[in-house]
């Protein structure tokens, strides 16, 4: 998967009184923390939620799916009596935060094969002129 | 005196995301080095390779279409900014009794972060801001949407 053609997805945690949406790097961390569940992750395709597009290896239970996506269909026909709680963040804030984390989870992997190129022309720079 | 390979591969392979870690290593400018030009060729790589990540994944634009499509009672809404220090979730959490005092969490390294920070905010390339356009005029229209329903 590349950044052109990522799919789009938002995440979504259900109380009895709240509808969360959220995304990685919005708050995902704190809200799955705080409720000791994972967000179900949606594909959002013309301002709908359609399929899962991940259950965290069976963490979600198919009656909470279920749950989440009978809400979604009362608050598409005004009958929901929840909150829609919707988080959202300053792109650049979220772009460099991103960036921390996976720097050194996923980089060393996706350049590993030009990292010790790179390493060895900062270090003849550094200490063999 | 350089590196030889073996203490080059064994630091980089024991680098963690601690600044305790990094703030013992001899020379933490030969890191700095190496770690700008590995953001530098990240950065550049990212519209053309794969990345295993859903942290790039859209968000705002979609928030916005959800908003304005008319499906949802706006007057059920709440938008938060999670950046703007106002703690509205937070407030909102607790008002409806939800405990908040044990999602304690492990920051990023700080040196790490203020590295890539310093490369974004100074970086002149066009890829960021193509990569984020519509990230960032979706964000502005939350913030005027965000006002909007609050006044209504």
């Amino acid at each position: 998967m590349s950044y052109k053609d990522t799919y789009h997805s938002l995440k979504v945690i259900l109380t009895d009184k709240t509808f969360f949406i959220f995304n990685p790097k919005i708050g995902s961390r704190f809200m799955e923390s705080l409720f000791d569940k994972p967000g179900v992750e949606f594909q959002f395709k013309n301002g709908n939620f359609s399929e899962v597009t991940s259950q965290r290896n069976g963490e979600i239970t198919a009656t909470y799916l279920k749950s989440v996506m009978a809400e979604w269909e009362l608050i598409v026909t005004s009958k929901s009596k929840k909150d829609i709680v919707i988080l959202y963040r300053d792109p650049l804030k979220r772009f460099i935060t991103a960036l921390t984390q996976i720097y050194f989870l996923e980089i060393y992997h996706l350049y590993q094969d030009i990292l010790f190129v790179l390493i060895f022309q900062v270090w003849g720079l550094l200490y063999l002129k | 005196m350089g590196f030889t390979l073996p203490q080059i591969k064994n630091f980089y392979q024991n680098i963690t995301l601690d600044d305790k870690f990094l703030a013992k290593q001899d020379d933490l400018k030969v890191f700095d080095t190496m770690c700008t030009l590995l953001i530098d060729a990240f950065i550049k790589g990212l519209t053309d390779v794969p990345v295993h990540s859903t942290h790039f994944t859209p968000h705002n634009p979609l928030i916005v279409q959800m908003l304005i499509s008319n499906k949802i009672d706006l007057n059920k809404v709440k938008i938060f900014n999670i950046d703007d220090g106002n703690n509205e979730l937070e407030d909102y959490l607790e008002k409806n009794e939800i405990d908040i005092s044990n999602t304690g969490r492990q920051p990023n390294s700080s040196h790490i972060k203020n590295l890539i920070k310093n490369y974004v905010e100074s970086s002149d390339s066009y890829i960021i801001p193509a990569i984020l356009s519509s990230e960032v005029d979706s964000f502005r229209m939350l913030n005027m949407l965000k006002i909007q329903m609050e006044t209504k």
